[in-house]
C-alpha cells in the first residue's frame, strides 16, 4: 500500500522538475471570490431565495409565526393526501415541538420521529425503511442561499437521508439563516466551524430531485423528492 | 477499451449515417448551449471567474505533491482512508478486497468518469460482486451493454422507445415510453438495492487539500443515496480533481453547473469530510478516497499538455465543437470524447492507439473559449499532432505533401512558380471541383471553385486606384 504511494509520489515529483505554465507565478492565499456586496438586508434576500427557488421548481413560502406554518401544514397534507409524516430532531423542529403539534392536529396522519439510538447501527437500518415509505419529511434548514435558492443541511442537524428519502420535502427555516451566496455561507461557517469542526456531511439541496437522462425530458423525483418546500418562520424582518 | 488508429474514421461513418442519432446531438447540444448562455450572460463577471479558476488549478496542478499529501493527511484526520492507486489494475483491486473484506455482493454506484476510465464494473462482476449503476442515464446503458455517449448525459444518444423496450425485455413489465414511468420504474427497483447494499461507490468532482472534503455535484439523489445509506463509502478521484481550499469551493461550483447544464446550482452538492462523526444520524461508518494515477503523471510530465489536468469535465467542450456535434461521443471509441477526450485519449492510451483523435477537430477554438478552466484545448490538440508528425507516425504521401508546401511556404519564387503550375493543372485537368484523387481525402471534399486571376495578379492590378480604408 505504502508502496504505491511513493511511487506516485515520486512519478509526481519527478513530473513536475519540468517548470509548466505559470511557472514561478505567486500562488495561494486566500481566496475571497465573492458577488459584489448584497446591501438588501434579509427582506430582500428572502425575495430573491424565493424566486430562485421557485424558478427550479421548488416551493418556498413565508409563515408570520408557528401557527401559520401549521396551518399551511394542515394543508399541504390534506391537499396532497399524504398519510404518514417524518419529522426530525433538528433544533428548528424541536424548538417549536412540531411533532407533538402535528400528532395533535392531525390524528388521522401517523406521525414519525426521527429518534432512537443514533449510534447504534440497526436503529439507523430501521429509520432508512420508515423513511423510505414517508410522504413528507419536515427538517430545519441551517442556511438558505438567496442567489440559488438553495436549502444548506448539516449532518450535524438533521439526518442525511431524512431529507432524500421522502416523497416530499419541508425545510423550515428562520430570517437569520439567508445569505447572499455560498461564499457568505462559508465565512459564516469559518467564525462557528473551524475546519476539524465541518459536519461529515453538507448539503446543497436547489429544488426538487430531478433528470433529464430520457431525451431530455425533464422529470422531477428521480431519486430524491418530488417536491422541496422551504418556509421561513417569523416573516422576512 | 482497445482502440486502433482507425477508428474515429470507422465509428463517426457509421454514426453521421444515422440521420435520427445526428439529429439527437444536434438538438441535445444546441439546447445545452442555449441554457449555458443565458446563466453566464447573468453573471457580468464570468471571465474574471474562469481566470481565477485557472490560476487556482495551476496551483493546484503544479504543486500536486504537496496538496496531495495535504489532502490525505486531512482526510486521515477526519477518520478516512486514502489509497493511491499507479493504475486501473491496483485502483480496482483495492475495491475488489474491501468487497470481500465487507462480504458485499452488490455495490450501489454514482456516477464517476474516473471509475469509467478503469473498467471498474468490469473488474466487479469477474470478482462475483454485481456492481447497480443507479444514475439514470447510466443504468440504462448498463443494462443496454453499452457505454455513455457525453460525460453528463450517458444514453443521450437512445430514444424513449428504445428504453422501453430494453425495461420490458430485461424486467418483464409492460411496455411504456413515458419518460416519467420509466424514471419511476427505476427510481423503485434501486431503493431496494440502496436500502440493502453494504457499500456504495462515488466519483468526486472536487477534493479540498486543507479540510479533507470531498464534493460530489448530481441532480437525481443517487450519488447522495450512495453516500448516505450503505455502511461504507468508497469515491474514486483522478490526482488531479484535488483543490487547495475549501474556500475555492464557491467558485468552482458557479463555474460548473452554469457550465454543463445552465443550471445556477444542481439540484444537489454533497460535501462529504470523513465517514459519519459521532453523534450524527447517519451516515457510512467507514469513508474510503482512492486517488487514482492510471497515466495523469505522465500527462504532468509534458508541461504542453499539462493543463489538460486542470478539466473539471464539465462538458461545454463536447457541446459547443462542431465535430462532436455531429458524430456524438461513441465515435471516439473511448471513455472521454470531445475535445478534452481527444486530447486525454491519446494521453492516457497512447499516439499508436488513438493518433487519429488530435485530427478529429477544425482547430475553430470554440472549446478552448468556452472552457470554464481556460484550458486551451485547441493548442493541446496541435501539440499532440505535432508529436504525431515528428514521430514519424504520419504515413509518408503526407509528410511529402507537407514538406513541399513547407518549402514552398518559405519561398517566394517558388511559392509563385507552385502555385502557377496548380491553377495550370487545375485548369488543364477539366475536373476543378475534384482535382486530384487522395484516397479518404477527397471523395468526401469538394476543391472550391477558382477564381479568375490569383490573388497576387488581382492586388497587382488594384493595389494602385483604393487607398485602402
Amino acid at each position: 500500500m505504502s508502496d504505491s504511494r511513493e511511487a506516485v509520489l515520486g512519478r509526481i515529483r519527478r513530473a513536475l522538475l519540468r517548470p509548466g505554465p505559470g511557472h514561478g507565478r505567486a500562488h495561494g492565499g486566500p481566496n475571497r471570490v465573492q458577488s459584489p456586496p448584497d446591501r438588501k438586508g434579509a427582506t430582500g434576500l428572502f425575495d430573491q431565495f424565493q424566486e430562485q427557488s421557485a424558478r427550479v421548481g421548488g416551493e418556498p413560502r413565508i409563515c408570520t409565526d408557528v401557527e401559520e406554518v401549521l396551518e399551511c401544514l394542515q394543508d399541504l397534507v390534506a391537499d396532497a393526501g399524504y398519510r404518514r409524516v417524518a419529522v426530525s430532531n433538528h433544533e428548528i423542529c424541536r424548538r417549536h415541538g412540531v411533532a407533538q403539534r402535528l400528532s395533535e392536529l392531525l390524528p388521522e396522519v401517523s406521525v414519525w420521529r426521527e429518534e432512537g439510538d443514533a449510534e447504534i447501527r440497526g436503529s439507523r437500518t430501521q429509520n432508512s425503511r420508515q423513511l423510505a415509505q414517508a410522504d413528507l419529511s419536515i427538517t430545519g434548514a441551517d442556511f438558505l442561499i438567496a442567489e440559488s435558492g438553495t436549502v444548506l443541511i448539516a449532518s450535524s442537524g438533521a439526518s442525511r437521508q431524512i431529507s432524500l428519502l421522502p416523497t416530499a420535502h419541508l425545510a423550515l427555516a428562520t430570517p437569520d439563516q439567508v445569505y447572499p451566496d455560498l461564499a457568505a455561507v462559508f465565512q459564516q461557517l469559518g467564525t462557528t466551524l473551524e475546519e476539524g469542526r465541518l459536519p461529515a456531511a453538507l448539503t446543497m439541496i436547489t429544488g426538487p430531485s430531478r433528470t433529464a437522462d430520457i431525451e431530455k425530458v425533464l422529470i422531477k423525483g428521480a431519486h430524491g423528492p418530488v417536491r422541496q418546500l422551504t418556509w421561513l418562520i417569523g416573516g422576512a424582518g | 477499451m482497445n482502440r486502433t488508429p482507425s477508428q474515429f474514421k470507422i465509428l463517426a461513418s457509421e454514426n453521421v449515417a444515422d440521420p435520427r442519432l445526428r439529429r439527437t446531438f444536434q438538438s441535445a447540444t444546441g439546447h445545452a448551449l442555449g441554457q449555458r448562455a443565458r446563466s453566464v450572460q447573468l453573471v457580468p463577471e464570468w471571465e474574471d471567474l474562469r481566470e481565477r479558476a485557472h490560476r487556482i488549478k495551476e496551483e493546484a496542478v503544479e504543486h500536486l505533491d504537496v496538496y496531495l499529501e495535504k489532502l490525505e493527511a486531512s482526510v486521515i484526520r477526519r477518520g478516512g482512508r486514502v489509497f493511491w492507486a499507479r493504475d486501473a489494475g491496483e485502483a480496482s483491486s483495492y475495491v475488489v478486497d474491501l468487497c470481500r473484506r465487507l462480504q458485499a455482493s452488490t455495490v450501489v454506484k454514482s456516477k464517476s468518469m474516473a471509475a469509467e476510465e478503469i473498467g471498474l464494473t468490469d473488474a466487479l462482476e469477474a470478482a462475483g460482486v454485481e456492481p447497480v449503476e443507479t444514475d439514470l442515464g447510466e443504468f440504462i446503458i448498463q443494462l443496454a451493454g453499452e457505454t455513455p455517449s457525453h460525460i453528463i448525459a450517458p444514453a443521450l444518444h437512445m430514444t424513449r422507445q428504445q428504453i422501453g423496450k430494453l425495461f420490458q425485455e430485461k424486467f418483464g413489465i409492460p411496455y411504456t415510453d413515458i419518460p416519467a414511468e420509466l424514471c419511476a420504474f427505476a427510481r423503485q427497483r434501486l431503493r431496494r438495492q440502496f436500502l440493502s447494499a453494504r457499500l456504495g461507490i462515488s466519483g468526486v468532482n472536487f477534493a479540498a487539500a486543507d479540510t479533507g472534503t470531498i464534493v460530489i455535484v448530481e441532480n437525481e439523489g443517487n450519488a447522495r443515496l450512495c453516500t448516505s445509506l450503505p455502511r461504507v463509502h468508497l469515491a474514486i478521484m483522478g490526482l488531479e480533481k484535488v483543490i487547495p481550499r475549501f474556500s475555492d469551493l464557491p467558485l468552482f461550483l458557479r463555474l460548473l453547473a452554469r457550465s454543463s447544464t445552465g443550471q445556477r446550482q444542481p439540484s444537489y452538492v454533497s460535501m462529504i469530510s470523513g465517514p459519519r462523526r459521532e453523534g450524527e444520524w447517519d451516515g457510512p461508518e467507514e469513508f474510503h478516497l482512492v486517488l487514482l494515477d492510471n497515466g495523469r503523471s505522465d500527462i504532468l510530465s509534458d508541461p504542453r499538455v499539462r493543463r489538460s489536468l486542470y478539466c473539471i469535465r464539465c462538458g461545454a467542450c463536447l457541446n459547443t465543437c462542431p465535430v462532436y456535434q455531429r458524430v456524438g461521443g461513441h465515435s471516439y471509441g473511448s471513455v472521454y470524447s470531445g475535445p478534452i477526450g481527444s486530447v486525454l485519449t491519446p494521453l492516457f492510451q497512447g499516439l499508436e492507439v488513438a493518433g487519429d483523435l488530435p485530427y478529429v477537430s477544425s482547430l475553430c477554438g470554440s472549446c478552448s473559449n468556452i472552457c470554464p478552466v481556460k484550458i486551451d484545448l485547441h493548442h493541446q490538440l496541435l501539440w499532440l499532432r505535432e508529436k504525431l508528425v515528428s514521430s514519424r507516425a504520419t504515413p509518408w504521401p503526407e509528410r511529402l505533401a507537407m514538406s513541399l508546401f513547407a518549402a514552398g511556404m518559405k519561398d517566394p519564387s517558388l511559392y509563385r512558380m507552385g502555385s502557377a503550375l496548380l491553377r495550370l493543372l487545375l485548369k488543364v485537368s477539366g475536373k476543378s471541383n475534384r482535382p486530384f484523387a487522395v484516397p479518404g481525402w477527397s471523395p468526401t471534399r469538394d476543391f472550391p471553385a477558382l477564381a479568375e486571376t490569383s490573388f497576387k495578379q488581382w492586388w497587382e492590378a488594384n493595389r494602385q486606384q483604393g487607398e485602402g480604408p
